[in-house]
């Protein structure tokens, strides 16, 4: 009985870890991977090894101690990633309405503007596919932007 | 059943390293490689606890350990690399 609430558990694990994995693929932006990549594969993994802790209940001790170690350092790495990320000015992705207009509206001034260039092609992609679902008086703005 | 279950969740695992490795290869920059590459780890992790289980030995749990310690020094050295000047 023990062993199967173990890999219930487990696979709850496992559920979490595809969930990270899916969100590390499909958001669009470094900081939006970051949140869904660490935090996720944090509570996932350490699912996955409390489930084998109820599993196997002989390889308590190894196992707690992996728990404890991705519990001490899987926050630590991404803080210092997140950092590193913010330090090179990476995109950021405009994901509320007012942010969206405040783009467009500065894309329209600086013309020739200091903006890196994959950063521009990339932010015009993704701010219309967002205002289209957020706000209907947005999407006219961001189309005329994009052309 | 809890063999099953095992193996369903292995599956899930291998499915989502396999749809971070696609993240991997496509990421558009550097740091965006790095997040995928720290995940993959994570994930791969899980997977060695879980053939520890299938094989019935304890040996692969200090293997996880290692490869744990080594990936958080590497995504560490990768991340204060960052910091400067690429």
């Amino acid at each position: 009985m023990l062993a199967i609430i173990g890999a219930i558990i487990v696979l709850l694990g496992a559920i979490l870890l595809f969930i990270a994995s899916l969100g590390l693929f499909r958001m669009p932006d470094i900081f939006n991977r970051m949140q869904a990549g660490t935090k996720a594969t944090t509570l996932g993994s350490m699912l996955v090894y409390l489930g084998f802790i109820l599993i196997e209940p002989t390889w308590w001790a190894k196992l707690l101690l992996l728990m404890v170690f991705i519990f001490l350092t899987n926050p630590l790495s991404s803080h210092a990633l997140a950092r590193s990320a913010l330090f090179q000015k990476l995109f950021r992705a405009k994901l509320t309405s007012a942010e969206i207009k405040q783009e467009t509206g500065k894309k329209y001034e600086d013309a020739s503007g200091d903006t890196l260039d994959w950063n521009v092609a990339n932010a015009v992609g993704d701010g219309a596919d967002v205002g289209n679902s957020l706000d209907e008086n947005n999407t006219a703005g961001v189309d005329g932007g994009s052309k | 059943l809890v063999d099953i279950i095992l193996y369903v969740a292995g599956g899930l695992i291998l499915l989502a390293m396999i749809i971070s490795f696609f993240r991997l290869l496509i990421g558009p920059d550097f740091m965006n490689r790095t997040v995928a590459f720290d995940a993959l780890t994570i994930m791969a992790l899980s997977v060695v606890v879980l053939l520890g289980f299938f094989l019935k030995r304890q040996n692969f749990l200090d293997v996880a350990l290692v490869y744990g310690l080594l990936s958080f020094l590497g995504v560490m050295v990768v991340a204060r690399f960052g910091e400067k000047e690429l």
